[in-house]
């Protein structure tokens, strides 16, 4: 039977993830705006079981569904988009170790990163020329003759809390001639020798969130860190994405409730000839697209997540989830811009904050291009 | 009818160009991180006649039409748009109302007109009300026939350059405007919050405590020069909003000629064409009405409300143009290494240097239904 209203478990961790959010994360989200890395707000997260909402209560986690997912990710954009992506990276990374690790290796990797031993998980695809086409990546694991271990070469790029996470997640190809079947995910441990971390990036919004490069000259991979069987490696990372992108998706739609709540607290406060401004058509419109869209796009994130849960295909759905709610973000945080008074156009105001936080969500975890690829190639392959 | 710059005009936007691209271009991604100012580029550009534009040669400025003080900021905002807001506040906004009040002080007006001194105008008084007509700042007339002006201005682009303000104020017959001196007692300056975009453009707060101002300084009845300053603001705001159109639509095309990813540069996929094409029609649409209002405003005096309609138009393509150079840019796009992350921040907060575009639909919707714009 079709039901639009999340399960009392689901509304409990939403309601958790609410009550962080709103209390002590809120008093940090300037401070994490301002750049300063929201290790405490994750750390506070991680005690509430948020950052692994999927996983076991066992290991640390909260035992929720997709849709919890999507519903806790959104209350901390709300407040804080750097500390939701934050967030957001480090849930898929214990995902992929829910699914594809050993009982050993989710002991050994996903429990701190549950309880918060680990500050964050990362999630090492990108390249600098393998962006979008993921596949094409150039980083290389090359296994002893013993059959012991692997050493990983190469250079990986925007990755998010790549310099703080206790694990990284990287796909490298061990097979250089069978191309997106030639990769496997390796788990690695940042203390290892030949691991670097290369520059952080200066980025328009999600400054409290770390962005940065990683190298890897070498660095040495025992066979037990491998995640899944060889060759595996882009259908974990798809299969993460999929997730993610929900994630990413909620995370926009956060951010534009942010921006959409403050707009029209701004216009409340300000009159014209004596009217509240909502009564104002050409800005009532306007809010009222704004309203619109993300509701629009909410379903589609809260659909692709059901269908998750429901272990359904969903690839398309997610990318429609993701392109539409990213780019429903960007019009709504713009209209805000624009129906903003002048003060409201501080870099640090709710509104600016959001315009610039905002803006990245039609880029990572797949551009919208990306997106509309995905779309258009699951609707070729049903026909 | 004629589409082509005339041979002045040519050689301003030339010499605007090439001073961008020596002076300009690379100091604009330091200043838009608030490490120094362009101080030294406002300095420059008075060198080159370009904080005297629309002042008769006579009184010491340029005398150049509007159309050229156009050509001038979009090759200005080019390189970077907060430091042509700044040229087009001093020469269209403050200038502007100075000489469309007939300011008549030949030495003072030489002196801005050449960037001795920088001018600023103060009329907004910031996020209380949306109707920047609504003025709380008094002025008072006294006994010796000065006037006592009390009150508050936000977001005063030039407001701690400047020598000078005008400041709005309302009197028991009406708003007035006075020429202040900003060094006076009881003027305090304080810096501006940090905005989204135009990082570059100075902007103070001004509070004026009991400040007075001479007799000889009054300028008259502000409501009767509000529709010239108006159309200036807006037609120069429209002007540094192709500049950052161009810039944008530059960005992208050279990134995405650069930057290959399955075998090919994405310039030669076509969603990426799309984009664009589309932004290079809409940044040549903008243009012509842009160009064609100055023009008017440059000779007869703007009709049909071109210059609403340009600066509607040209605002609304710079957010678009930026946007989509953004997104070619992937990642890249979203750090400060690249300038299109400051024209995607510029575009949006362009609106605050004129009434933003929904103001301005209001006003051409209100022409229609009139007649009064020449349409029906």
């Amino acid at each position: 039977m079709m039901d639009f209203l999340p399960n009392a478990d689901e509304l409990r961790i939403q309601g958790l993830a609410r009550s962080y959010a709103r209390g002590p994360l809120a008093e940090r989200a300037a401070a994490h705006d301002a750049g300063a890395f929201p290790t405490a707000s994750v750390l506070g997260l991680a005690g509430f079981g948020l950052m692994g909402i999927k996983s076991p209560v066992a290991l640390g986690g909260l035992g929720g569904t997709n849709v919890a997912y999507v519903l806790a990710i959104r209350e901390v954009a709300q407040v804080c988009a750097s500390t939701a992506v934050t967030m957001a990276v480090t849930n898929m990374v214990g995902d992929m170790l829910l699914q594809f690790g050993t009982a050993a290796q989710q002991e050994r990797w996903l429990r701190p990163l549950l309880t918060g031993a680990f500050t964050a998980g990362a999630f090492a695809l990108t390249e600098p020329s393998a962006g979008s086409d993921a596949a094409s990546l150039g980083t290389k694991a090359v296994l002893s003759d013993d059959g012991n271990t692997y050493a990983l070469t190469g250079t990986k790029m925007w990755i998010t809390s790549g310099d703080v996470a206790g694990v990284i997640l990287v796909m490298a190809k061990t097979d250089a001639d069978a191309g997106a079947r030639g990769i496997s995910a390796f788990l690695v441990d940042p203390a290892s020798a030949g691991f670097s971390v290369g520059r952080h990036e200066q980025k328009m919004g999600l400054k409290g969130s770390s962005t940065v490069s990683l190298t890897f000259d070498g660095v040495k991979v025992p066979v037990e860190d491998r995640l899944g069987p060889e060759g595996i490696g882009f259908r974990i990372a798809m299969t993460a994405l999929d997730g993610g992108r929900c994630g990413i998706g909620a995370q926009a739609l956060g951010i534009a409730q942010a921006s959409l709540d403050a707009v029209l607290a701004s216009m409340a406060a300000r009159k014209r000839d004596d009217r509240a401004l909502g009564t104002d058509q050409a800005a009532a419109f306007r809010i009222a697209d704004m309203a619109t869209r993300m509701e629009a796009a909410w379903l589609m994130v809260l659909r692709a997540s059901a269908l998750k849960d429901a272990g359904q295909r969903m690839s398309r759905e997610a990318a429609m989830a993701k392109v539409f709610a990213t780019e429903a973000a960007g019009f709504v945080t713009k209209t805000a811009m624009g129906l903003a008074s002048a003060a409201d156009l501080r870099t640090d105001s709710p509104i600016g904050r959001a315009y610039r936080d905002a803006r990245v969500a039609r880029i990572y975890e797949g551009t919208s291009e990306v997106q509309r690829i995905v779309i258009a190639r699951e609707l070729v392959r049903a026909s | 009818m004629n589409f082509e710059l005339d041979e002045t005009q040519e050689m301003i936007r030339d010499s605007v160009r090439s001073f961008v691209a020596g002076r300009v271009s690379q100091p604009a991604m330091k200043w838009n991180e608030g490490h120094g100012d362009a101080r030294e580029a406002l300095c420059e550009l008075a060198g080159l006649g370009l904080l005297g534009v629309l002042v008769s040669e006579k009184a010491g400025g340029a005398g150049l039409d509007v159309l050229t003080l156009a050509i001038s900021l979009a090759e200005l905002a080019r390189g970077d748009a907060g430091l042509a807001a700044m040229v087009a506040h001093h020469n269209a906004v403050a200038l502007g109302h100075l000489l469309a009040a007939g300011y008549d002080n030949k030495p003072q007006l030489q002196r801005f007109a050449q960037g001795d001194a920088l001018l600023c105008r103060a009329a907004s008084e910031g996020s209380d009300h949306l109707d920047g007509a609504t003025i709380t700042t008094t002025a008072t007339k006294q006994a010796d026939g000065a006037w006592s002006l009390k009150g508050h201005k936000r977001l005063v682009p030039l407001g701690n350059l400047a020598s000078h303000s005008i400041v709005t104020a309302m009197t028991e017959a009406g708003p007035i405007a006075l020429l202040v001196d900003l060094d006076a007692a009881g003027v305090t300056r304080t810096l501006s919050d940090t905005l989204v975009g135009l990082r570059t453009c100075d902007l103070a707060d001004l509070t004026f405590e009991a400040v007075a101002v001479p007799e000889a300084n009054f300028l008259g009845d502000a409501a009767a020069v509000a529709s010239r300053v108006a159309a200036l603001a807006r037609i120069t705001t429209a002007a540094i909003a192709l500049g950052v159109t161009r810039a944008a639509l530059a960005a992208g095309v050279t990134y995405s000629l650069e930057r290959k990813q399955f075998g090919k540069p994405i310039a030669r996929f076509q969603p990426i064409q799309w984009q664009t094409a589309d932004s290079a029609t809409e940044l040549e649409a903008a243009e012509l009405l842009t160009w064609r209002a100055a023009w008017q405003l440059s000779t007869s005096g703007a009709t049909a409300h071109s210059v609403e309609k340009a600066a509607i138009f040209a605002l609304e393509s710079a957010q678009k143009v930026a946007d989509r150079a953004l997104q070619m840019h992937g990642g890249y796009g979203y750090t400060v290494d690249f300038p299109v992350e400051r024209h995607f921040r510029d575009a949006a907060t362009l609106r605050i240097l004129a009434d933003g575009p929904d103001v301005q639909r209001v006003a051409i919707a209100k022409g229609l239904a009139t007649g009064a714009n020449g349409v029906r």
